[in-house]
């Protein structure tokens, strides 16, 4: 049975963002036989959603909030519950549309906190829609007259959403990998995923392997210890005496590779800020086309990432899943296919750089800034 | 409004419209300049080239720097709309060709056979440095005399006959 897919996110109030700020999931421009390979999953008869989606823009451009927010309704959806940990999203009004079990929904609620709910937010104002899916309304999943309100008692407290009627289960939907955690977190949430979460032996294996040729293997010997294997040599070292052995980007590589992994496996939603940090290109473009690769992603699941490297979007075979932020008086988020006109003959790199949709830095600023050195 | 890229052939070339703009003495400066500087790059696809036309989305005119200027400059496609027009500056039949004339040393160079460059090296000199093909014997030969350099200019432009569609140095000069 296909996951739960988040199919639109509206939001009002959110942080700096514009008012009826949203995002798509599911595709607006034709698909070709080549986009249903790779480029979308299917998730019911002729309703379909992203395999990847980015979000591009420059720095200081909401890239990050939206990313959250995205991460946020996946938190909702899996635990019904939210903590606003920077009291910075209360008062956000969302509208989340998705499909799950043959059926779409569509969820109102505004986001509020109280203080007596500590940093849980309470959810208040809330709506719910239901529709079952069939094929004659794959054009009509965002229409509200094929919505039925759902009339639920309320019988929860006030930071759980009634999405738990309907949902049930908690479930992680969504990984969020940033990498601003400390790299002793990073490394310990990989070998977390790898031993916890079931991932095969063999992969983790490849995972060292392909971020440090020299390691065989690394395992946790108890509580205290680990036992990394070289080539030629084996050593017990303590967490903070393996730190030193690995590499930054070794452990990075770890911790970001188990996460896809993991969310490949289970065909959840995985979500990365700046996802051309720290990495060789080929590791970014190897870890974009998995997510494409349905030989690979059998189970549906979703890449969300952000980007300033426009050169990554020549990898994308669509339009309308590059979603561009613009930081002007509040944040923006415009849609590449639906709110530019942009010829398909000319590489997605090339559009950005020739400004086609004013995300250019300041060609002005740089030139101050070398005018300044110049000078010196 | 269009700003130049300035491409120069070698860096003795680039050198020496350093030198003029520095010392502001043509019709265009630095602000006009796609990142502020003339470039040492025969084609567009060079890295440092296409890094500042990444930067830079607006309009542009070429100009290229350099003596024979043989091969052609390829424009990619996706320049095609915003490059105004392509300029030829020449200094064929070599840079050097500045140092002989202001050495007053044209006719020997005529009699030797020798391309500039070489006759260059076996007799030019300045302050006991000979003549070694480098950018800093440029800079030490004109960097304080550019009045000089502007009058060598002008001399190779009025004893030099160019092909009509190649420019000189000296027509850019600000006057």
């Amino acid at each position: 049975m296909t996951n739960m897919q988040i199919l639109r996110i509206k939001a009002n109030h959110y942080k700096n963002c514009s008012n009826g700020l949203h995002i798509d999931f599911v595709p607006t421009a034709r698909k070709t036989e080549e986009d249903k390979t790779y480029e979308l999953n299917q998730i019911n008869d002729s309703l379909f959603v992203f395999s990847t989606t980015a979000i591009v823009g420059k720095n200081a451009s909401g890239k990050t909030s939206l990313l959250k927010l995205i991460e946020n309704v996946y938190r909702i959806l899996g635990s019904f519950q939210l903590e606003d940990e920077l009291m910075s999203i209360s008062g956000t009004q969302l509208e989340i549309t998705f499909y799950h079990e043959n059926r779409l929904f569509r969820y109102e609620t505004e986001l509020v906190r109280q203080n007596n709910l500590g940093k849980n937010l309470s959810f208040t104002q809330e709506r719910i829609f239901v529709s079952d899916y069939f094929k004659s309304k794959s054009k009509l999943i965002f229409s509200p007259e094929i919505y039925t309100e759902l009339k639920l008692k309320r019988e929860l407290p006030d930071n759980i959403s009634i999405l738990f009627y309907i949902l049930k289960e908690r479930k992680n939907y969504a990984y969020y990998y940033d990498d601003l955690k400390d790299q002793d977190d990073m490394l310990h949430a990989a070998y977390d995923f790898y031993k916890n979460h079931g991932i095969n032996k063999k992969y983790w294996k490849h995972i060292l392997h392909l971020f440090d040729d020299n390691i065989m293997d690394l395992e946790e010997i108890n509580s205290e210890l680990f036992r990394l294997t070289y080539l030629d040599r084996s050593m017990d070292l303590s967490a903070k005496e393996l730190l030193t052995m690995l590499s930054s980007g070794t452990i990075k590589g770890i911790a970001l590779y188990t996460a896809a992994i993991q969310a490949l496996q289970e065909g959840s939603g995985f979500i990365i800020d700046e996802i051309e940090n720290h990495f060789h290109k080929t590791l970014v473009e190897n870890l974009i086309s998995m997510f494409k690769d349905k030989a690979v992603n059998k189970k549906g699941a979703v890449l969300i990432f952000s980007t300033h490297y426009c050169e990554l979007l020549d990898l994308f075979g669509r339009n309308d899943n590059i979603w561009i932020s613009k930081s002007e008086k509040q944040i923006i988020l415009t849609n590449m296919y639906r709110d530019y006109s942009v010829r398909n003959d000319l590489l997605k790199s090339r559009k950005f750089y020739d400004d086609n949709f004013g995300t250019a830095v300041s060609y002005e600023m740089l030139m101050n800034l070398k005018r300044a050195l110049m000078n010196e | 409004m269009s700003k130049l890229l300035v491409l120069c052939e070698g860096p003795n070339e680039k050198k020496i419209v350093e030198l003029l703009l520095r010392d502001n003495r043509l019709l265009f400066n630095t602000e006009d300049l796609i990142g502020l500087v003339p470039y040492h790059a025969r084609q567009l696809d060079s890295p440092v080239v296409q890094s500042a036309l990444n930067m830079y989305s607006g309009p542009f005119d070429i100009y290229r720097i350099g003596d024979t200027q043989t091969d052609k400059l390829r424009i990619p496609g996706h320049l095609k709309s915003r490059i105004g027009s392509i300029s030829k500056i020449c200094t064929k039949p070599e840079l050097e060709i500045l140092l002989i004339i202001n050495e007053n040393l044209i006719h020997v160079w005529q009699r030797s056979g020798k391309r500039p460059k070489d006759f260059a090296k076996k007799e030019i000199q300045f302050q006991r440095r000979r003549y070694d093909n480098s950018s800093q014997f440029y800079e030490e030969y004109y960097g304080r005399r550019i009045d000089l350099l502007i009058e060598n200019l002008k001399e190779y432009k009025r004893t030099k006959r160019h092909d009509r569609d190649e420019l000189f140095l000296a027509d850019f000069i600000r006057e």
